[in-house]
């Protein structure tokens, strides 16, 4: 699903992430662990597009994906016949180098990708329920995306007014959080980011964020979820684990190199 | 002028003198010496009358075709059948079509061209009541606005044409909005409508104005006046949405006087001209009225709009409330000034603004991945404008009283870290860009009767997108 080759991003000068390489494989759920400052956000934000990086950063996308982002963005996608004729069946190309074209975010999002943000700001004035409506496909009619979206508020624990607040307007964490897995929900991404989802949650938030993602998660779709949350981890059960550290990928494992590193620290 | 014009509409004797004594006070009044520049407004190059060549017409199919076409395009005629009670329209300095529901003028209600109304020549009604009607005019006629206010109450008074006349009686609730369309069509034109409305005790009235130009290269000056007068427990909402063309100089004056119990709304949208100076004002006169003032404006290159509201507070228990949003493009100028005058006891007033700066897209997301298609013309497009300006100039006047009063202002800016967000959910950065703005505005849009929110938001969306 994504191979990620020397990556390396320099922020204000500074070197952040350093010819970082990873690779995750369809199915996956990949838990990336590191100290502060380790270059995890910034990994994160690479991959949706929201720093300006260099290296190699191959995604392939799903059919699905690839034929909506053909019919929504014409423009930024490669296009190939499928016949030799000229006017045979057109088909995306599914393997995008999101280096070389330096994509969006907005195009990056319609070939699947998620970023679950650490802090979403506020848009006052927008409800949550016409924001839905705009980032997600026109082709639900209107009844069925209120049944979704009335689904998807009680999955995440949020009651069904709440999607006529104002986005993340006045909100606190545990519900910002709520949010961003509401979006997940709604957009059903094929890769999906992760960063610091379990920040300042109580235990009963995050029993609901690991239900959200396990409710959205398939053997088609990969996660890559960014914490230190043992609960979290537990209930995830990732079948990769990575440690980020000064802005490298140092050590691979399985769920026993998540639970040695919560009890020893990341040079023990 | 004045001589010309109003032998020209066979006014009575009265109105012709009082034109003639307010050209004589516009010798002894200075321009504003305060607020935006006014130097390109050369008053000799202004037409101050122009024939749109047509009598008023009772249907729209009977006006001249390309004078019909400009209302059809603007969705007129399409939304009285849908959503208005009347409506009047003025074609540069006539009125040139008036209709009223039948329901509601059975109720008493009359809505007319203003100098009809002054002559006294209103058709459905018999002598009497036109004589009643003239004299109504001549009696609250400029008392609200006095020609001696400032340079443009004064010409005004001499050069006006056209407008408005509303009473609704004692008691009556009209339910659908009346609405008054101005277009501008002549170059160099002035538009000097005026509008009057009487609200008796106890009644209700929803009065919409829309203002449009196309554009022309030399200045064009709006000067109009609006006078309301709000009866004992009566409610009237008054709502504006101006598009005047960027070669507008849009000087209006609005005032209403608000009796006991009563209530006034000014609901407010700027969006064209080059200069607007605008403050409606609320007088209010008896025990326990209220007012609210809901702006937004939106300034472009080269637009200053410079506008606000006044709240007098002479009797006691009365209280008002402004809130303003202005958003500001590059080159352009917001400035909100407000009066509040608290001159008896017990009174509450509070006002709230707040300014959005849309700046260059490309200062703002330096660091994001763009596709190589869309930055050169952004870097391009953006080297030349100024940032854009947004002032606050609140003022409070208390009479040796103490009163309850606040006021709010706040500057913001479209954040880096919502463009972000809005973009990893799959929206273009002008998509985004628009999507905050229109978020910035909904407390006013939702305020608007549905097709100006509609009609608002375009315009919104349409300003924003040419920025980039």
């Amino acid at each position: 699903m994504l191979n990620i080759k020397d990556l390396t991003v320099r922020l204000a000068g500074k070197e952040i992430l350093n010819r970082l390489c990873l690779t995750v494989e369809d199915g996956d759920i990949l838990v990336i662990m590191g100290p502060n400052g380790a270059g995890k956000s910034t990994l994160a934000r690479a991959i949706m597009g929201l720093v300006k990086y260099q290296g190699e950063l191959r995604y392939l996308a799903g059919d699905a994906h690839a034929s909506q982002a053909l019919r929504t963005c014409r423009s930024c996608y490669e296009v190939q016949r499928s016949s030799a004729r000229e006017d045979g069946p057109e088909q995306a190309v599914r393997w995008v180098d999101l280096l070389r074209r330096q994509d969006p975010p907005e195009v990056r999002s319609r070939l699947g990708i998620f970023l679950s943000f650490q802090e979403p700001p506020a848009i006052p004035g927008i409800t949550i329920s016409d924001f839905l409506r705009a980032i997600t496909s026109e082709e639900v009619d209107l009844a069925e995306f209120y049944q979704n979206l009335s689904k998807n508020l009680a999955l995440v624990g949020l009651p069904e007014d709440y999607a006529d607040r104002e986005l993340n307007v006045g909100f606190s964490g545990g519900e910002k959080k709520k949010l961003e897995m509401l979006q997940l929900l709604m957009l059903n991404p094929q890769l999906a980011v992760f960063d610091e989802i379990d920040s300042g949650l109580d235990v009963d938030t995050v029993r609901t964020v690991a239900k959200s993602i396990k409710k959205w998660h398939t053997s088609e779709k990969s996660a890559i979820i960014i914490t230190h949350n043992s609960r979290l981890i537990k209930r995830l059960n990732p079948n990769k684990v990575a440690i980020l550290q000064n802005g490298k990928i140092v050590k691979t494992g399985n769920l026993g190199l998540a639970l040695a590193t919560l009890a020893e620290g990341f040079n023990g | 002028m004045a001589t010309e014009i109003s032998q020209k509409k066979h006014e009575p004797k009265w109105m012709l003198e009082y034109r003639l004594a307010c050209a004589e006070l516009l010798k002894t009044i200075p321009q504003p010496a305060w607020g935006p520049d006014l130097s390109g407004l050369n008053l000799d190059k202004i037409q101050y009358y122009v024939d749109p060549k047509t009598v008023r017409k009772a249907t729209w199919q009977e006006l001249p075709g390309d004078v019909a076409k400009i209302y059809d395009d603007l969705g007129i005629p399409e939304a009285e059948q849908s959503s208005l009670a009347g409506v009047g329209a003025q074609f540069d300095s006539e009125v040139v079509y008036h209709n009223l529901r039948e329901t509601v003028r059975k109720k008493g209600v009359i809505y007319e061209d203003f100098d009809v109304a002054a002559r006294g020549e209103i058709p459905e009604l018999s002598e009497a009541e036109n004589a009643k009607i003239a004299n109504m005019v001549r009696e609250h006629y400029m008392q609200l606005v006095k020609p001696d206010e400032h340079f443009y109450a004064a010409l005004h008074g001499a050069v006006h044409s056209g407008g408005s006349f509303v009473y609704v009686p004692k008691g009556v609730e009209v339910e659908i909005p009346l609405q008054a369309y101005f277009r501008f069509n002549a170059p160099s034109a002035g538009q000097f409508e005026h509008t009057l409305i009487i609200v008796d005790e106890g009644a209700k009235l929803h009065f919409i104005e829309g203002c449009s130009a196309p554009k022309y290269n030399e200045a064009n000056l709006h000067a109009g006046c609006v006078e309301i007068y709000v009866g004992k427990k009566a409610l009237v909402r008054y709502s504006t949405v101006e598009n005047w063309s960027k070669n507008m100089y849009n000087l209006n004056t609005k005032r209403a006087k608000v009796e006991a119990g009563g209530r006034l709304e000014w609901v407010s949208g700027s969006f064209g001209s080059h200069v607007t100076m605008l403050y409606p004002c609320s007088v209010l006169a008896g025990k326990g009225a209220s007012s609210s003032y809901l702006g937004i404006s939106l300034a472009g290159e080269g637009q200053d709009l410079d506008t606000g509201a006044k709240m007098i507070h002479l009797a006691p228990q009365t209280s008002s409330t402004i809130e303003s949003k202005s958003i500001v493009k590059p080159g352009g100028k917001t400035t909100f000034r407000s009066l509040v005058k608290i001159c008896a006891e017990d009174c509450k007033s509070s006002s709230n603004c707040d300014s959005l700066l849309v700046e260059n897209p490309v200062e703002n997301s330096q660091n994001v991945a763009k596709s190589h298609k869309t930055a050169p013309e952004n870097v391009v497009k953006n080297t030349t404008l100024k940032a854009p300006v947004s002032d606050t100039i609140p003022s409070v006047e208390l009479k040796g009283v103490t009163a309850d009063v606040s006021h709010e202002a706040r500057v913001g800016r479209i954040s880096e870290e919502q463009l972000l967000y809005l973009q990893s959910r799959g929206l273009s950065e002008s998509a985004a860009r628009n999507l905050i703005v229109s978020g910035f505005a909904e407390s006013v849009a939702r305020e608007l009767p549905l097709e100006y929110a509609v009609e608002m938001n375009r315009l919104v969306n349409l300003e924003i997108k040419g920025g980039l």
